[in-house]
């Protein structure tokens, strides 16, 4: 079932248009990751699905009924992209506010779980506005938690702590996932989308560019996989024949002392080349097909006009 | 909205402003009572129970709006430049956030009426129902204007501003078309709170005519805002 449905969503601030059109689904149970580069309208369409901005046009469902009641609102938590607390108010008391405003209890017990989960518990006394741009990012997460929320909506949410917080936060998110949750968030760590992320969308230019699950995005975006293999010595006349039919499989061939590499454009080519190595009784110490990574295909995706 | 409304209760009752603002109040409330007490034996016993309360209505129509304005000019704004408006407009419908800004900052002037006229009542043993209404009718009138002016103008330094213009020209313009010949006197009278309060009785129901309209104009405003 899509928790998020948007058709045709857009919005223009002026005469720019910041989101164009954007048609997307996310189904229940997803990690879904948006990447993109700073303006491409991640935020603006996060906010928008979020209540926190409306469309310019485009409509918006979610949990399969549209957004006019305000009931869905109670199924969410949301990290806005750039948070900021209340001065007067401690960790704790923040999450007692918040959740008295949606409408749900939150005993103390439940309160000192959200700030543990985040590695707050021992600031839940401490006032927000001595809390670091870190310390801050965490009790916006906590904050969203509240009310133990069907879906979450994350923007950004490890930029700006540090890297054992990072992974202390993605383990979060995965274990979120585990218990069924819907995570929709954007991120600049494309190595973070990569890991956790079960399907995602890269945006450009307020559209977006590429969607799929990480295997999807690899097989649309190399055409050509670099294969590289380590082997024992042969003979000039074998490596004569070898080179004619490896030559005959792919592009790019350099041969090396004991090694090769090649570039091929079908998965069915490297076995192939396997068979053949297998076949003229070459020893194979190892072979290793490069995958694209993320960086690459968001790289190249950018790059793309 | 009565999370919302109690936060903003509580908030207004923790700054130092507000403070000196209701001790404040409730000093020139305990003066007048007390001149009114002195000059006892010059007044009939009728008019000096009205007396005592009419040194706060005088108070409230003076600088009501100023006291309004300088608590409450960013009630909105101040949240929206902050972006903790994002937290609340992800949990729940905007019109309840209006409503619980609007209750909270009416609580909290209740409240400040009633410790005012609960000085007057342990003074000299009297609370004036109508006077205490009045006073609230102004108070209102103000808290509506100021939820607007905060939704109308997205910066708190030029909400203090104009708040400030218009805590000065609200009571100068009720006061001058109360006393004025001019024919601009004639219909800016019903633009102000004054003149209804002078004429008294069903009149005031256009002051609470002139909030209601206020607050929808809040509604629409922020219903249709990005935050």
């Amino acid at each position: 079932m899509p928790v998020i449905e948007t058709v045709q969503l857009s919005k223009r601030f002026g005469n720019r248009t910041v989101v164009n059109s954007v048609s997307l689904e996310v189904q229940s149970g997803e990690i879904f990751g948006f990447l993109g580069r700073n303006g491409a309208g991640k935020s603006t369409f996060i906010n928008m699905l979020t209540g926190i901005i409306h469309p310019s046009s485009g409509s918006i469902r979610m949990f399969d009924s549209d957004t006019t009641s305000e009931e869905w609102k109670r199924r969410i938590g949301v990290l806005p992209d750039y948070s900021t607390f209340y001065d007067s108010l401690t960790a704790a008391a923040h999450l007692h506010y918040f959740a008295r405003v949606k409408g749900v209890s939150l005993t103390q017990q439940e309160c000192k779980r959200l700030l543990a989960a985040v590695e707050l518990e021992e600031h839940a006394s401490r006032k927000a506005k001595t809390f670091s741009f870190g310390m801050k990012k965490k009790l916006g997460i906590a904050q969203a938690l509240v009310g133990d929320p069907e879906l979450l909506f994350l923007d950004e949410p490890t930029s700006g702590v540090d890297v054992e917080s990072a992974l202390h936060i993605q383990e979060l998110l995965r274990s979120l996932h585990r218990q069924g949750k819907t995570i929709f968030m954007t991120s600049h760590n494309l190595n973070e989308v990569e890991k956790i992320c079960t399907r995602i969308a890269i945006m450009k230019n307020g559209k977006i560019g590429s969607l799929g699950s990480l295997d999807e995005l690899q097989s649309a975006h190399q055409k050509w996989r670099h294969v590289s293999v380590r082997h024992s010595a042969f003979s000039a006349h074998e490596q004569a024949t070898l080179r004619a039919f490896v030559e005959t499989l792919g592009r790019s061939c350099v041969w090396g002392d004991g090694r090769f590499s090649l570039q091929v454009d079908d998965e069915q080519k490297v076995a192939a080349l396997i068979r053949a190595l297998v076949q003229a009784r070459v020893d194979i110490y190892g072979v290793h097909v490069e995958e694209p990574s993320l960086e690459k295909i968001f790289l190249e995706e950018e790059n793309h006009v | 909205m009565w999370a919302i409304c109690q936060h903003e209760f509580i908030r207004l009752f923790k700054s130092i402003k507000s403070l000196i603002t209701v001790a404040f109040i409730v000093g020139i409330s305990y003066l007048v009572s007390d001149l009114v007490n002195q000059a006892a034996s010059f007044f009939p016993a009728q008019e000096l129970a009205k007396g005592h309360a009419l040194g706060i209505l005088v108070l409230i129509m003076l600088l009501g709006p100023l006291f309004v304005f300088s608590l409450s000019h960013d009630v909105i704004n101040r949240e929206l430049a902050g972006r903790t408006i994002r937290f609340l407009v992800t949990r729940t419908s905007r019109n309840k956030i209006i409503f619980g800004k609007f209750l909270g900052v009416v609580l909290f002037w209740l409240v400040c009426l009633v410790i005012t006229f609960g000085v007057v009542l342990a003074t000299v043993q009297t609370f004036d129902v109508k006077t205490f209404w009045q006073c609230l009718t102004i108070l209102v009138y103000c808290i509506t204007l100021a939820i607007l002016l905060s939704l109308a103008v997205p910066r708190p330094s030029y909400t203090m501003f104009l708040g400030i213009v218009l805590a000065i020209v609200l009571p100068g313009l009720g006061f001058w078309s109360a006393l004025s010949d001019h024919p601009a006197a004639q219909w800016t009278a019903y633009l102000t709170p004054y003149t209804f309060i002078q004429k008294g009785g069903a009149w005031t129901g256009f002051i609470w005519l002139y909030a209601a309209v206020f607050l929808s104009a809040s509604i629409y405003l922020f219903r249709r805002r990005d935050c």
